[in-house]
């Protein structure tokens, strides 16, 4: 091991932080180990170095190039390429000083502090972040599996080579056939993720495939920002909004005399899936059998696969955390942040993610110095959501703990549905706006 | 980086992690507005630097639908008084950094 | 959305975004402008300011056009026949210079020629912001020969008040906005001016210069 002043000296040429008294830390570097290099993650690593610059700390992630989910729909329309989803580690390397690994985290030794991995290297830490993200539990739609969502029916939910496939699915799907896209229970990853993406398809068959028609089938009898998609969708694409969500509508909406290129079918109207018939190309649901040409189910998940096999998880797969420092409530010194933690009112997404990480990075500052964290944190969660590419809405809201749960600051959290034109478009402007600096926030 | 050691040294010399929930606080908004307030070329704006009462002012004003706004009404509307204050002072002495 | 330019290529992490080109009009000529500027509808003052609320203009640049945050462009006094060519020019896409054009295209692209010529009718008719009494420095009333550097005030007027050859007034902007115009103008990302005029003039000019001109035309009484 380097003595401290071997370290500082060396840290300093990469990062002026480093040269800063280390305050009331011990000489021994306090080390944090985090697995996952994804949104929670990166972000948990880059502002624990901002705030105590002499702890050592280390990613573990398997991939050395980081594909954003956020924004990943894009790529079926060729707004994006997949190309420009990618994000590196380099600036967390070199301007914050943190160790990236490339490699899997593959034991627990919780008594010992000690993480194993696949390379067969040990870390030991004083505090352990586990940010796993989600895992898609394909089996739980019967006849589906991960096999044949790499082939035949793509989720393309953690973007890669599914989204590709699904992309060259729609791409190539014939004139006037049918896209169906199997929404998922609560709670899941990116809660307007679904029906944005019916959107954007419709859009794009609007000019390329102007038959073609794109049904969600759902469990759920309503969505996040619900009202706001099926006013778009009506505006866009013809569709025909349910009397049932016809309250605050704003006055121009129509009744369209033709069916139009989306469809929503919700848990009471037998949107319900019951299995997926691969050779069929058909997905049965509780109101019938609905035949397509491309098939996209978004499968009902569960906390990363690491959580569960370090026992953080409980019954229904997610962990419970403690709200203030993230720690694990089942194994102490161990953290976990993002979609694999219960965060109560925070909806699974990217922004609730990074802001969860930077709370639990400020906690994490104080526990390895022997202090106490600020016991009233506060958090955030803005989506931007798209449903077509120059109409944007959001939802957004604050959070704070009441009663030791993370609950929603009273205000409203969505788009007015009255928005005026040229909010919808600035919505569409800060979307966009959003991933580069969001992306910065979380990684550079 | 030499925004970070400024942030840090100003940390440093109040007491340590004093007023941190006003940091918490404003971190929430550097998803969109960057990291200590800066965003280089973007549509949306830095915060950093903003004089504290232009900051309330516009909180306020995006309260009240003064200021016509997207998602920053109901944010504003979210944060009490004085949370809007100690995040105007906390942006306030934030440095601007070189603006692109 | 073909018009939006996202040049998140310049990220210090190599995240990429979408990148497509702007679709650029032809350069302006004396003529082709004059001709564009001649032939507007006749612009509505009273309309335009509720424009300037309805379509949030205001939320920038003020509902009397001074912005409520010095990081965005005063408008008030502009002269009318530039604040057209300003519309005009981010609805085609010819002002692209970095993403915060991304705003105003959006915003231009919901307006007609009538809406544009009444938003700048309302500008024209607000109370410019006027210049301090201050040292005035030698590149605004003698430029600079050496250095082929005309006088500011040749175009801009001696207090900036502009509408020489149908340049914009500068009088009052603040330092940031300006400072931000002569650094876009000077590295070329700005090339939606007549002949290129600005792009030569600020080429010639150093950073202090550049910040020194700002602090000039930004002071106001």
């Amino acid at each position: 091991m380097i003595s401290r002043r071997e370290f500082l000296s060396l840290a300093a040429a990469f990062s002026a932080t480093a040269v800063l008294p280390a305050g009331s830390f011990a000489a021994n570097k306090a080390k944090v180990v985090v697995i996952g290099g994804g949104v929670g993650g990166a972000t948990f690593a880059k502002y624990l170095r901002r705030k105590a610059p002499d702890v050592d700390v280390t990613i573990i992630e398997q991939n050395p190039i980081y594909i954003r989910p956020y924004g990943s729909s894009e790529v079926l329309t060729g707004h994006v390429n997949m190309s420009d989803l990618e994000v590196n580690y380099d600036v967390l390397r070199n301007q914050y000083g943190i160790k990236v690994a490339i490699d899997r985290a593959i034991g627990l030794d919780a008594d010992r502090k000690i993480i194993k991995t696949a390379s067969g290297t040990d870390y030991a830490y004083d505090r352990l972040v586990v940010s796993p993200g989600i895992e898609l539990n394909y089996e739980r739609v019967e006849g589906y599996s991960k096999e044949l969502a790499e082939t035949k029916a793509p989720s393309g939910w953690i973007p890669g080579s599914q989204t590709s496939l699904l992309r060259d699915q729609i791409k190539t799907m014939r004139q006037g056939g049918t896209m169906l896209i199997v929404a998922p229970p609560n709670p899941y990853r990116c809660p307007p993720g679904p029906y944005e993406r019916g959107a954007l398809i419709a859009e794009w068959m609007q000019k390329h495939n102007p038959t073609g028609k794109v049904i969600i089938t759902d469990p759920k009898d309503k969505f996040t920002a619900g009202n706001n998609f099926l006013l778009g969708w009506n505006r866009l694409y013809g569709y025909n909004i349910p009397m049932e969500f016809m309250d605050d509508m704003p006055d121009d909406v129509v009744e369209h005399s033709t069916p139009g290129m989306i469809d929503w079918i919700p848990g009471k109207d037998g949107g319900t899936p019951l299995t997926f018939d691969a050779a069929n190309m058909s997905v049965k649901t509780e109101g019938g059998n609905i035949k397509a040409d491309v098939i996209n189910i978004v499968p009902p998940m569960k906390a990363g696969k690491i959580a569960q096999q370090f026992g953080l998880t409980n019954e229904q797969g997610w962990c419970p955390v403690n709200r203030v420092t993230f720690e694990s409530q089942k194994i102490a010194n161990v953290h976990v942040l993002g979609d694999a933690s219960i965060a109560d009112a925070m909806p699974k997404s990217g922004f609730a993610a990074n802001t969860q990480a930077k709370v639990a990075a400020y906690a994490i500052a104080h526990l390895l110095a022997g202090d106490t964290p600020e016991q009233s944190p506060a958090f955030e969660n803005t989506c931007y959501a798209l449903a077509g590419s120059d109409y944007g809405f959001f939802v957004s809201a604050v959070y704070e703990l009441r009663d030791g749960k993370i609950s929603k600051k009273e205000a409203p959290g969505l788009q007015d549905l009255k928005a005026t034109e040229a909010q919808r478009r600035l919505s569409a402007v800060y979307q966009q706006a959003w991933m580069k600096s969001f992306t910065e926030d979380c990684f550079a | 980086m030499k925004k970070v050691m400024i942030l840090s040294a100003l940390l440093l010399s109040s007491s340590a992690f004093a007023d941190e929930r006003a940091e918490i606080m404003a971190n929430n908004c550097a998803g969109c507005h960057g990291t200590d307030g800066i965003v280089e070329n973007s549509a949306l704006i830095s915060i950093a630097g903003l004089k504290a009462d232009v900051f309330i002012q516009t909180m306020q004003d995006f309260r009240n639908n003064e200021r016509a706004s997207t998602i920053m009404r109901n944010v504003a509307l979210a944060l009490s008084d004085d949370e809007i204050a100690a995040m105007a002072k906390y942006f306030e002495a934030l440095p601007t950094g070189e603006e692109k | 959305m073909k018009k939006l330019i996202l040049s998140g290529l310049l990220l210090v992490a190599t995240t990429s975004f979408a990148s497509e080109q702007a679709t650029q009009t032809t350069d302006w000529t004396s003529s082709s402008l004059r001709q564009a500027v001649s032939t507007r509808p006749a612009g509505d003052a009273i309309r335009g300011a509720k424009l300037n609320e309805s379509l949030m203009c205001s939320s920038c640049h003020g509902k009397e056009g001074l912005p409520p945050t010095h990081r965005w462009p005063a408008v008030a006094g502009q002269l009318e026949s530039y604040t057209y060519k300003m519309l005009l020019d981010y609805q085609s896409g010819a002002r692209s210079e970095d993403n915060r054009a991304n705003i105003m295209t959006a915003v231009a692209d919901l307006m007609s020629e009538q809406d544009m010529s009444d938003i700048a009718a309302y500008y024209a008719s607000l109370p410019a912001p006027t210049l301090a009494q201050q040292p005035v420095p030698a590149l605004v009333t003698e430029g600079d020969k050496d250095r082929l550097i005309t006088a500011c005030a040749s175009c801009h007027g001696l207090s900036g008040q502009g509408g020489i050859k149908g340049t914009p007034a500068i009088a009052g902007q603040t330092a940031e906005t300006l400072k931000r115009a002569l650094q876009m103008y000077r590295s070329g990302n700005r090339d939606s001016d007549l002949y290129s005029v600005m792009r030569q003039a600020s080429q010639r000019l150093t950073s202090s210069e550049i910040d020194s001109l700002a602090n000039y035309y930004s002071g106001t009484n």
